[in-house]
């Protein structure tokens, strides 16, 4: 019975320790950012009292309010978008037979090991001059939102197609000898089950397109009005962090705070999805 | 796919071994047209290609030229190329990946996988909380990352002063601007971002590993290690491949965070492809260059994927 | 319940997508003139609160006009410019960079406007001696840097100057008012200061974090070593400028030496240059070598009084010499709509009365070579004469990282690494003049 005890006390220790480990960053850059300017912060400070005077500074001179406004605005489009087209992508794959579906899924499936970066100088060029169209697209939300539709389409479509195979074909069948088309098969039978497979999805692409850095870079920084919530911090820091880290501190900690509310509420869909299929829960 | 749940059959399709048998059960519904599912499937792929193919095709078609992105293009064939394989920076800087993905997925699976074989198999009460806690640092932006660990490695920050308090202050140093502790200092945030996930991973997936198994083996006289190496490490097969797919993903998007920490420097030191291309293309305006980083990057990419997975089906069928 | 749930994500994603299609279309129909300056002077203390105050002075004097000053840090200004003015939603007026990676571009490019008919109007060829307008010139195809049309403005004087704090000086037993005025004399100072100083306290406080910290630093050396007309010559790629002269190699010696006998902070790669400069002024080191335009940051740390600043003092040769010049220069873009505001606005700042004073109250040289730093203000008359000292001996070495798209990058590295010990002189010249070279076979 004591080693048995003692096992699991060694594993209680283990977990509790990089549990730690894992919030320390977190941790220590929130105790900074609740510092003033003025206290000369060194170390592992805990503040002796909270002052919120780093977040309101951060907060109006980073612009934050635009660049929530613009991080809200793409996440959720990009979100919702991608959505509904690997529903679509991911039923077809999922359940139907169509003439080279065997070549598209792996195409669309390197989507998922993709090298992003490899693609945003012509995505530069080409919103800035749109082809045939002669657009100018730069410093706009279609700038961010279009790509990252495509980006999150690949993950979405393996996601709901897993979903989707898993459902007993004899529930297809009957709705089909119902008459049912394979449009009202999937919005009568099958959509009202994939619900919580769509909010998996939904709260891993959100998660990355709220984190964007490098396409904001290059595609919006521009203008400050159509600026994400990272690209601002990035500029912010670069701004004052010599002058005034706490400042930066609570600025970071202002960008991680949305992803991380929803993650306290949602973090089972979080951890399900991100270990794809192979913990089985 | 190695994860994909047990294969039903779907309509249609015919059952290994089972006698042939007729197309059973329509594959699409009466009304609908043949080919249905290019219907559903077109919008979806018309983004993809559109924003990440075509692109990719098109980084290949501007690394033909010497471009600086704002007056006109002048063909060069595949000079670029010639060039980039010269380029000690660009070779360097792969070598600076390569050493991040040893920081990014080796440490934190063998680390994971060592932990994992450590801790107990039964149920551990209470594994939601810490499951919520190890996978944080997956969910924060790179840009954050970088702000909160600058700090940590700041030379009054909590590292430093940790070692102090310890007695180690003779190893205090400016982590991130020291030519031979920036890199492994990155490499140490990438750990850090990855090991829970890993931990997870693992944790779960041993518990799905059969007791009789760890029975069997004890019955046959084996130790821990061979436990380990017998029952564990296999049955964790799956769980590892993920790990390591995913951990190189993460390896390889570390843009975000060697531009917010150190931008390559000091004196090169922390250099990446991904950051290199960034300046080519959008600070020495060597566009043309800058798509032949590119390429080769993906290039890169697409063969370690290639080789990971290759590796772990050949696994699979053992 | 969960279909309901599908409807509202659809809902959602239109609605956003409405939201956002109408708000480009609002945004078009302003009331307000709204116009958008870039600036990387932001020190503050120093140039930032000038010029925020400046533009609310300008707005009261012009009703109906916003002024939206947004500053950035010199290596993301510098790394998003082009590409925002190439936008045409980018600002109407920034700072931009002299030289070949930046200054070029946007001229080869025609993203930004030449200044002739504005320095008629506003009779700016008052401000400058006639050669200091080189650094603004540029042929149209961006190829020629010191010829052609004017296309900025700067609005201060700048040069790299020593700030050193007495009390230390006096510790060490050295008259402050009786500083070296050879180079030779100087390099036995720094010796003094490293004897008599606590060891760990830096004899000079560097920040090289960005990479222009030792850039800064080395130019008073190199002045000592080389005449400064040469370094001007290589950066405007007058043909057959080199920068592996004899001179310059035994200067990145020196450097390389001070860095080996301890003079700097351990931590100057993880720190940057400003940041640096608040180190020193809360005390750390005995001096700190670097831009006037931290000044008033120092100021407000150790007191006025505790302060010396002088450049680096002058080799056999004669001439006192610095990295420096004139601000970063001002443009107006192409596709503003506002260029004649977006000029008012830049004469207003740099030329007014009352910007002067503002300027000359954050311890700022105005460019304007007609401005008198008001009596009274001991500190600013300090900083002020190390400006015109080096200016009047026609010393002034300009920026090394204006000489290629990449230069800068290049002197990052090779300054690092020859500090750290990885690089002698003699290769990191050569590895300088091979990148100018690469770079000038495309300019001819």
């Amino acid at each position: 019975m004591t080693a048995v005890r003692i096992d699991r006390l060694g594993t209680y220790f283990v977990l509790c320790t990089f549990s730690l480990l894992a919030l320390y960053p977190v941790l220590s850059i929130l105790f900074l950012a609740l510092h003033r300017k003025t206290d000369l912060v060194s170390g592992f400070a805990i503040p002796t009292r909270i002052d919120l005077s780093s977040f309101e500074a951060a907060w109006t001179e980073g612009h934050f309010a635009t660049g929530f406004k613009s991080s809200f605005i793409v996440a959720g489009a990009v979100t919702a978008a991608s959505a509904v087209l690997s529903i679509g992508t991911g039923y077809a794959f999922g359940t139907m037979r169509f003439v080279g579906d065997r070549i598209v899924f792996p195409i669309i499936l390197l989507g998922i090991i993709f090298p992003y970066e490899a693609t945003v100088i012509p995505l530069y060029y080409d919103f800035q001059d749109v082809p045939l169209l002669h657009w100018n697209l730069l410093n706009t939300y279609w700038a961010l939102i279009l790509p990252q539709i495509g980006q999150s389409v690949a993950f979405g479509t393996f996601w709901m197609r897993a979903f989707f195979r898993s459902t007993p074909p004899s529930l297809i069948e009957a709705a089909r000898i119902d008459g049912a088309s394979s449009f009202g098969v999937l919005w009568r039978v099958l959509l009202p089950q994939a619900m919580p497979a769509v909010l998996t999805m939904s709260v891993l692409v959100f998660t990355y397109t709220w984190n964007e850095f490098l396409l904001a870079l290059v595609l919006v920084s521009g203008t400050e009005t159509h600026q994400t919530a990272p690209l601002g911090l990035s500029f912010f820091a670069g701004a004052s962090r010599a002058t005034d880290p706490t400042k930066v501190a609570a600025a970071a900690v202002l960008v991680a705070l949305p992803i991380l509310l929803v993650y306290l509420f949602l973090q089972r869909h979080f951890v399900r999805g991100m270990l794809a299929g192979a913990l089985k829960e | 796919m190695a994860d994909e749940g047990a294969d039903a059959a779907r309509p249609g399709e015919q059952i290994p071994g089972a006698p042939r048998r007729r197309r059973r059960g329509p594959t699409r519904a009466p009304g609908d047209p043949r080919n249905i599912g290019w219907l559903y499937v077109l919008p979806g792929l018309a983004f993809y290609v559109l924003f990440t193919l075509a692109p990719l095709l098109h980084t290949v078609y501007y690394s033909l030229f010497d471009w600086d992105g704002l007056t006109a293009k002048t063909w060069v064939g595949l000079a670029n190329y010639g060039e980039a394989l010269h380029d000690s920076v660009l070779r360097d800087s792969f070598v600076h990946s390569a050493i991040l993905i040893v920081y990014y997925a080796v440490f934190p699976v063998i680390i994971g996988l060592v932990l994992t074989a450590a801790l107990t198999r039964s149920v551990i009460r209470g594994f939601r909380f810490f499951r919520t806690v190890l996978f944080l640092p997956q969910l924060i932006a790179g840009v954050v990352i970088a702000q909160a660990w600058t700090w940590i490695y700041a030379t009054e920050g909590p590292l430093n002063r940790f070692l102090e308090l310890i007695g180690l202050g003779s190893l205090a140093r400016p982590w991130l601007g020291d030519f031979t502790w920036a890199l492994p200092s990155i490499g140490a945030i990438g750990s850090w971002v990855t090991f829970g996930l890993c931990m997870v991973l693992f944790i779960a997936g041993v518990q799905k590993i059969p007791t009789s198994l760890y029975d069997a083996a004890r019955v046959d006289g084996a130790g821990p290690v061979r436990e380990f190496f017998a029952v564990t490490l296999p049955g964790l097969r799956a769980e590892i491949l993920v790990a390591f797919v995913l951990t190189t993903i993460n390896a390889l998007r570390s843009f975000d965070i060697v531009y917010n920490t150190t931008a390559g420097g000091p004196g090169g030191s922390t250099l990446v492809p991904s950051m290199y291309m960034y300046q080519n293309a959008f600070l020495y305006n060597r566009v043309g260059y800058a798509a032949a980083i590119a390429t080769v990057l993906a290039i890169a990419i697409f063969l370690l994927a290639a080789v990971v997975l290759r590796i772990g089906d050949r696994g699979e069928h053992q | 319940m969960n279909r309901r749930l599908l409807g509202v994500l659809v809902l959602v994603a239109f609605t956003l997508l409405a939201a956002v299609t109408a708000g480009a279309y609002a945004g078009r129909q302003a009331t307000t003139t709204t116009l958008t300056m870039w600036s990387y002077d932001n020190q503050d203390p120093g140039l930032e609160p000038v010029l925020k105050q400046l533009s609310k002075d300008f707005e009261k004097s012009h009703p109906g006009v916003k002024i939206n000053v947004v500053f950035k840090s010199f290596t993301d200004l510098v790394g998003t410019v082009p590409r925002a003015l190439a936008s045409g939603s980018g600002p109407d007026v920034t700072e931009g960079n002299q030289g070949y990676q930046t200054d070029a571009q946007l001229v080869k490019a025609k993203l930004i406007l030449p200044l002739t008919k504005y320095i008629k109007k506003y009779k700016w060829d008052k401000l400058y001696a006639p050669s200091t307008w080189g650094m603004f010139r540029w042929t149209p195809d961006g190829k020629s840097f010191g010829k052609g049309p004017v296309w900025g403005i700067a609005q201060t004087g700048q040069n790299v100057v020593a700030f050193i704090n007495r009390k230390k000086l006096i510790a060490a037993g050295i008259n402050p008012n009786k500083l070296p005025r050879t180079y030779a004399g100087w390099e036995r100072m720094l010796a003094t200061l490293r004897a008599k100083l606590p060891a760990d306290d830096p004899v000079i406080e560097a920040g090289n974090k960005s990479g222009y910290g030792f850039i800064h630093i080395f130019g008073g050396i190199w002045g000592a070593y080389v005449q400064p007309q040469s370094v001007r010559n290589w950066v405007y790629h007058v043909p057959g400028s080199r920068y592996d002269s004899a001179g310059t190699i035994k200067a990145l010696g020196r450097l390389q030496a001070w860095a080996k006998a301890g003079y700097f902070n351990d931590d100057y790669n993880a720190v940057q240059e400003d940041a640096a400069a608040g180190v020193f002024a809360k005390g750390k080191g005995a001096m700190w070598i670097g831009g006037d335009w931290d000044s008033t940051i120092i100021k407000e740390g150790l007191g006025a009084k505790n302060i010396v600043v002088t450049p680096i003092p002058p080799g056999p040769g004669g001439q006192w010499a610095s990295i420096g010049g004139l601000s970063g220069p001002w443009h107006i873009s192409a596709k503003t709509k506002y260029p004649d505001l977006g000029a008012e606005w830049l004469n207003y700042v740099i030329t007014s009365t009352r910007a002067k004073a503002l300027m000359f109250s954050q311890q700022q040289i105005p460019s304007d070579k007609s401005a008198k730093a008001p009596a009274g203000d001991a500190y600013l008359g300090q900083v002020s004469k190390a400006f015109q000292q080096v200016a009047n001996d026609d010393g002034l070495l300009l920026y090394t990282d204006w000489a290629s798209p990449s230069m800068y990058t290049t002197l990052q590295n090779q300054f690092q690494l020859l500090l750290a010990g990885r690089q002698t002189p003699a290769g990191m010249a050569k590895a300088v003049q091979d990148d100018w070279a690469k770079f000038d076979k495309t300019l001819r």
